[in-house]
């Protein structure tokens, strides 16, 4: 039933579509009149959150919940309604039982949270880092290989600033109200290695995938090539879960491919001395992010022809059309070096050890200063990205 | 200590809002498609037989007190819907065949701005009208609407982004004065005393030129085209009751050279009033006789936007366009085409 609703109003066009174009290749000419499916919001976050609930309770995890109220708390809870992070009924069903508990510190503690996930979307993503992606994939001409690599940049802290942005709010916004959600990034571009990546990206969602998906298609327990399969088969499917569209479906086929080459060579070369040393953990952190950003470019072009031109504007030889100002590329530099950074000191950290360590004379500015920078960044209103799925 | 932030933030805002106030700026309401949107949407669901929607780019934008236009016919409601630097053509196409708006439209006539590819360009304000003006932009809009006219700090021009970028590219933060101010109702007002006119004008000719070099390659084969788009569209608003205006903005200089060089009067201007059947004005010799100056030879200085606008209305009011009783183009009455006035 839940993923009835999903299929039904998140990939009916794109299948009548596909079938569309099938009969045509086949001689058959079929004109279904258009769907027009309105999306419901946050259908995609939902359903996984109800199916994880069902699953849960016919394996034996869960008690079913008695409370219609408490269930419908869970399903609609607003701060992550939207965009996440799929809460497990186990985790959150439980925290329904007691009356919600929002000390001084809980509240001081989301609302900074609250401050610096606005600060990542309003300032990073949407002020610095947007208008630079929009000027290069939103055009229909050919970029140059500077404004194809910059755009790709921009876009990989676009993303991570903006959806681990809302994720920081709706964190933040539920600690306020006395509960608590899950972690869903751990600074992911110090990864290293794609395995290690998406332990630290959107970690609700990964997590689910390899609990409800993986698992259930037999893991790593049928053999090599059995598991290379659930690998590639699990992440085609979180690519379409993002949406209808080839685009995302060739996404998630290359963090697939990722993740199969990446344990054919651990078999191989992994017992190697060298990858202990700092340089090839940092050599494997830069492999990991650019691999990360090659597929960002099927994520972010608006059809499979725009990734295929932003990925021709890498090549000396293309015809240029689409250029990037000495500005963009140094804001884009700065901004990702100083996120990169971030995540490489914090890797093995989270958010609440560093704030505990500083002192508050250094808490408080900087929490000031980030404020000051959201109201000073006025501009075009953008919804979060993840909004649309 | 979120609470000493944010005292902290308050302060330092207060301190940046001082600044900049020192140095000159000026708060303005902020141009934006939710401001247009809202523009759009009050003028559809206007009742006023001659409501008005002003369409176009910058001349018509700039050149308009609608502060005199209400003064001067304070119960005809306007919409000023012009879009600086972006050709109308898709607004209009808009109004003809996705609304029921029979009033009156003022279209701002420039050809250039009519052809591929700047047919499209207020595309993504319609865009956003159509799929993104939903009630919470519009209450974000009334919030911000509260704010804008008294703080400084809102204004894109002084925000993060621009800061950053002036700081790069030119080691200093972005000059303090902003020549443009606009209005709840979108009147941009421009004062060209703090404007940099001689770099306005040599960017222009350099756009220019560029411009109207691709434009040769494409006028013979793309105006046919564009002309036939023009014409359905007017006749579709004519055929609900409504009436479409066309009004050539003056110029001045290099633009004019430009213009009357690729665009002569006989093809771009009579022929096409005739094509489309409806009145024009053509507003370029007017400003001469009324001495005017445009400021940096397309746009006029805010402190002339009053005159300029009652000549219009004069014209306006001399086709009687806002009497619901007259027809207001020259095909609905079987009248004799007047063409330019």
């Amino acid at each position: 039933m839940n993923l009835g609703l999903l299929a039904f109003f998140k990939y009916g066009g794109f299948v009548l579509e596909n079938v569309t174009l099938l009969l045509g290749r086949l001689g058959i000419h079929y004109q279904p009149p258009p769907l027009d499916i309105v999306l419901p919001v946050g259908i995609s976050f939902y359903t996984f959150q109800t199916l994880s609930y069902t699953i849960d309770v016919y394996r034996r995890r869960l008690q079913p919940c008695r409370s219609f109220l408490d269930f419908a708390l869970f399903v609609t809870f607003f701060p992550q309604l939207v965009a996440g992070p799929i809460v497990r009924a186990g985790d959150f069903l439980p925290q329904t039982a007691r009356e919600p508990v929002a000390t001084r510190a809980h509240v001081g503690w989301g609302l900074s949270l609250m401050i610096l996930g606005l600060f990542e979307k309003v300032v990073l993503a949407d002020g610095l880092l947007a208008p630079i992606v929009e000027a290069v994939y939103d055009s229909h001409l050919t970029p140059s290989p500077l404004a194809s690599g910059t755009a790709t940049l921009a876009f990989a802290g676009q993303i991570f600033c903006d959806f681990a942005g809302y994720s920081t709010i709706a964190i933040g916004a539920s600690m306020v109200l006395g509960f608590w959600l899950p972690d869903n990034f751990r600074f992911p571009y110090a990864a290293i290695g794609f395995s290690d990546f998406w332990r630290r990206w959107h970690i609700s969602l990964s997590s689910w995938l390899r609990d409800y998906l993986y698992v259930s298609l037999g893991g790593n327990r049928g053999g090599t090539l059995t598991t290379y399969r659930n690998l590639m088969l699990t992440m085609l499917l979180g690519g379409l879960w993002h949406g209808a569209s080839w685009n995302f479906v060739i996404w998630g086929g290359l963090h697939g491919l990722y993740l199969i080459t990446e344990r054919v060579l651990n078999r191989v070369l992994g017992g190697w001395r060298i990858w202990r040393t700092w340089l090839a953990r940092v050599a494997l952190c830069a492999l990991t992010f650019g691999g990360v950003c090659l597929a960002w470019v099927f994520f972010r072009a608006p059809s499979l022809q725009r990734s295929l031109d932003i990925l021709r504007g890498l090549l000396p030889y293309t015809e240029r059309q689409v250029f990037v100002s000495q500005n963009d590329v140094l804001i884009t530099v700065t901004v990702m070096a100083g996120l990169l950074t971030a995540h490489w000191i914090l890797r093995d950290s989270t958010l609440e050890h560093v704030a505990s360590r500083t002192p508050v004379w250094v808490r408080v500015p900087v929490l000031a200063l980030m404020l000051l920078a959201i109201f000073l960044s006025p501009g075009e209103d953008r919804a979060f990205i993840y909004f649309q799925f | 200590m979120v609470t000493l932030a944010a005292a902290l933030s308050l302060s330092l805002l207060a301190a940046v809002e001082l600044g900049w106030r020192i140095g000159g700026a000026r708060a303005s309401y902020i141009e934006s498609p939710a401001r247009w949107a809202m523009l759009r949407e009050r003028i559809e669901r206007s009742e006023h037989p001659r409501r008005t929607a002003i369409l176009g780019a910058s001349r018509i934008l700039f050149n308009l007190s609608l502060e005199t236009f209400s003064q001067r016919h304070p119960e005809v409601p306007v919409a000023q819907l012009a879009i600086a630097a972006r050709g109308p053509l898709a607004t209009l196409e808009d109004f003809a065949y996705h609304s029921r708006f029979n009033g009156l439209v003022l279209l701002e006539f420039d050809p250039e701005s009519l052809l591929p590819p700047r047919d499209g360009e207020q595309a993504s304000y319609l865009a956003y009208y159509k799929t993104r003006w939903t009630i919470d932009q519009s209450w974000n809009l009334t919030l911000a609407s509260f704010v804008e006219p008294w703080l400084v700090t809102r204004h894109a021009k002084y925000g993060v982004n621009q800061i950053v970028r002036n700081l790069l590219a030119r080691g200093r933060l972005p000059a303090a004065a902003l020549y443009v101010t606009v209005r709840e109702t979108r009147q941009h007002d421009a004062d060209y005393a703090l404007a940099n006119v001689e770099w306005i004008e040599r960017n222009r000719r350099a756009e220019l030129a560029s411009r109207y070099r691709q434009l040769d390659s494409i006028i013979e084969s793309e105006w046919p085209r564009t002309l036939s788009r023009l014409v359905s569209a007017v006749a579709a608003v004519h055929a609900r009751g409504g009436c479409v205006l066309l009004v050539k903005m003056p110029a001045q200089g290099s633009p004019r050279q430009y213009h009357q060089r690729a665009f002569g009067s006989a093809t771009y201007w009579s022929h096409v009033l005739k094509a489309v059947g409806a009145y024009g004005l053509d507003l370029t010799a007017a400003i001469d006789t009324l001495g005017l100056p445009l400021a940096d030879s397309m746009h006029l200085d805010h402190a002339y936007q009053r005159p300029f606008t009652d000549l219009l209305l004069d014209y306006l009011d001399a086709l009687a366009v806002f009497d619901p009783a007259r027809a207001c183009h020259p095909g609905a009455s079987g009248l004799p085409l007047a063409g330019q006035q």
